[in-house]
């Protein structure tokens, strides 16, 4: 537990000047279920990609195309969308186990 | 030093209007002319009876408050007389000036008793003829200084020129010179 | 050679505004505040002045807009009053919660019900917790000069608050009145370097504005921006002699009156001060004691300032154009009271509720309040705490 800061050492009107900090906060820790992608029968379309609202869903690009499509488990928050959109049906939602 | 002083006939509040002057502007290289020039009930659009003050001074002027006494009164629409109370207040001796076809004798009847001095100028038939636009303001300019000498004909031509340009400028001269000559009631 | 010009109040706005080389502009059109945007329109549309124009659907737009910018770095203006105000009053937290250096004129208007477009202070008074610095003018000369000064302040390091101008609707915005201008260089030279803001928004150096902060923290930030009105008043009388010096024109945090002997003393924002002023001399010339205080800036309040100022008197009246309703009396009253409550010089103190949706205050009704303030010298005790004057019963 990080100790709090007093109001003069944090920067001024809420700014955060590292860039990107939001992606360090670990919010993959909020799932019962998380998604599996069953490789074979992935078809690289990237529809998971554009419908994961939280953008937890990557992509291995090759010369314009895609290769490969991965789930980011450090910030999916199994929310199921992506095995609802799959139109081939290669996500599956399984219990997490911790 | 001159201080020129003419009326902006652009951007009115209002096309119809109740006493007092409804804009002026006022250059002074020598800056020792105050003045303060007010809207009362003014009204987001044209065509609403609107009460405009002026009060000038050669001392800085403190007071944000309208005219209820004043000195002068100008009617540039005359359909205001008998809907506003124009003479309200006007002191003793004033001057009331209004923008009217009719006889200065014709009008001061309409106004009601009272001991002030009228006079008219048909600033409607010279903006129409200069202008052909109902733009009153000038020509009442013109009135005004011809009746009270608050302001020389030239000041007022020297402002004209350095407010418009071209051929706008020499047009409002030409209605505020016409009605310097044709102020009835002197 | 400074030039003077007969400008109304929301032309000197905009020239003022112009001359401080703004580079965004958004705004949507209120009376009393339409001629200021269109003026600036004008200038944007013949090249004289360079800045971005947004016309945006409303003033919550406005303000989004000018803020946003702020926070790139640039110089900003919006201007609105009344219901604009209010409607755009969750951003007006927000641009001081972010520390946007925003600049805006208001034009004090009425609020509506019922529908009205005079003269009026309850639109900027309800802002008054919103975190903007807030200077009130008197005069058109004044307002011109606010703005230039407003920058300075609101650009400044240690405050980095918007900052509201504010002038009287119609009294002032479209009163015809004799200004100084300033000559461009000693403009260029008053006002501070850009960029406005110290963290500028730019794909270089990416970062995060107007964050969540939750219980543990956003009480912090509030501190800051309380840090910040603190710091402003030191700030703001430093900027103001600063523009006395290259100006010609005293600058202070008030302009008082006859006010170092003087039993009842009125303290009034606006316009009014000025006729206030006006009947105290010629009251002074028949030999009552009265003076009268026009106060320049209301957030943050001068309080040292005015404590230094007014304990002298017998009476104070505070002047209100506007209601608190279910308070004990309006917001100036209730600060200057407030201000004396511990004080060793204690003035009665009462409350001048007048002016409402433009209605004039006379200066037979000016006078009529300093021989109330007399009256109360005289004996000692408040007939009426709250005096309602110009209304019919």
């Amino acid at each position: 537990m990080s100790k709090l800061l007093g109001w003069r050492k944090i920067p001024i009107g809420t700014i955060i000047l590292e860039a990107g900090s939001t992606f360090e906060v670990r919010t993959g820790d909020w799932r019962t279920f998380k998604p599996v992608i069953d490789h074979n029968k992935c078809t690289r379309c990237g529809l998971c990609y554009y419908y994961c609202p939280d953008g937890s869903i990557t992509l291995e690009v090759k010369d314009g195309k895609i290769v490969k499509v991965d789930i980011d488990y450090y910030h999916c928050k199994g929310c199921a969308i992506c095995e609802g959109i799959c139109p081939v049906k290669a996500i599956t939602m399984v219990e997490e186990v911790k | 030093m001159a201080w020129p002083w003419w009326t902006r006939s652009s951007n009115c509040l209002t096309t119809s209007s109740g006493c007092g002057i409804e804009r002026g502007q006022i250059c002074s290289s020598n800056a020792s002319i105050w003045p303060r020039d007010a809207l009362d009930k003014a009204r987001d659009r044209r065509g609403a009876p609107v009460t405009g003050y002026t009060r000038i001074s050669d001392e800085p002027i403190e007071i944000h408050s309208g005219i209820y006494n004043p000195d002068i009164v100008v009617v540039i629409d005359p359909t205001v007389i008998g809907v506003s109370p124009v003479t309200q207040g006007l002191k003793e001796g004033g001057i009331v000036i209004v923008n009217s076809v009719e006889t200065p004798q014709t009008v001061a009847e309409k106004l009601g008793k009272g001991n002030f001095k009228v006079y008219t100028v048909d600033a409607t038939k010279i903006a129409l003829e200069v202008f052909g636009r109902p733009f009153f303001n000038t020509p009442m300019l013109g009135a005004l200084a011809r009746v009270t000498k608050i302001v020389s004909l030239n000041s007022i031509e020297e402002a004209i020129r350095e407010r418009f340009k071209g051929d706008i400028a020499e047009k409002n001269i030409t209605a505020v010179r016409k009605a310097y000559e044709e102020v009835k009631g002197l | 050679m400074a030039k003077v010009i007969g400008l109304t109040g929301d032309e000197a706005v905009a020239y003022a505004v112009k001359q401080c080389d703004v580079d965004v502009i958004a705004a949507y059109p209120i009376t009393p505040q339409t001629v200021i945007v269109e003026t600036l329109g004008e200038f944007v549309a013949n090249g004289e002045l360079d800045a971005e124009m947004v016309h945006v659907e409303s003033e919550h737009s406005a303000l989004s807009v000018v803020t946003a910018a702020a926070l790139t770095g640039a110089r900003v203006f919006t201007a609105t009053c009344s219901q604009g105000l209010a409607l755009m009053f969750e951003i007006l937290y927000i641009t001081s919660g972010v520390r946007a250096p925003v600049v805006m004129a208001v034009a004090n208007r009425a609020l509506s019900a019922p529908i009205n477009i005079h003269a009026d202070h309850s639109d900027s008074m309800g802002a008054r917790d919103s975190g903007w610095i807030q200077l009130y003018a008197e005069n058109v000369q004044e307002v011109y000069d606010m703005i230039f000064m407003a920058y300075k302040i609101a650009e400044n390091r240690d405050v980095l608050l918007p900052t509201m101008v504010c002038l009287d609707g119609f009294t002032l915005t479209h009163t015809l009145e004799r200004v100084e201008m300033l000559d461009d260089e000693v403009a260029k030279k008053y006002l501070p370097p850009k960029p406005t803001y110290p963290y500028p928004i730019s794909a270089e150096k990416p970062a995060t504005y107007g964050s969540l902060a939750l219980p543990d923290y956003y009480f912090e930030f509030k501190m800051q921006q309380q840090d910040a009105m603190n710091k402003a008043k030191e700030v703001i009388p430093k900027a103001m002699e600063e523009f006395s010096k290259v100006s010609g024109r005293e600058y202070d945090q008030f302009k008082a009156y006859a006010i170092e002997d003087a039993d009842v003393i009125t303290v009034a924002l606006g316009s009014t001060g000025g006729t206030m002023r006006s009947v105290a001399r010629e009251l002074r010339k028949q030999g009552y004691k009265v003076g009268s205080l026009t106060l320049r800036v209301y957030r943050p309040f001068p309080a040292e300032a005015l404590m230094e100022a007014l304990s002298g008197a017998k009476v104070i009246l505070a002047m209100d154009r506007t209601l608190s309703f279910g308070a004990i009396g309006g917001p100036l009253f209730e600060d200057l009271r407030t201000l004396f409550y511990d004080a060793e010089k204690r003035p009665l103190i009462a409350d001048i509720v007048y002016g409402l949706g433009g209605r004039d205050l006379t200066p037979a009704e000016a006078k009529a309040i300093f021989k109330y303030g007399l009256e109360i010298a005289k004996s000692g005790r408040i007939p009426e705490l709250v005096k309602y004057v110009g209304v019919r019963e």
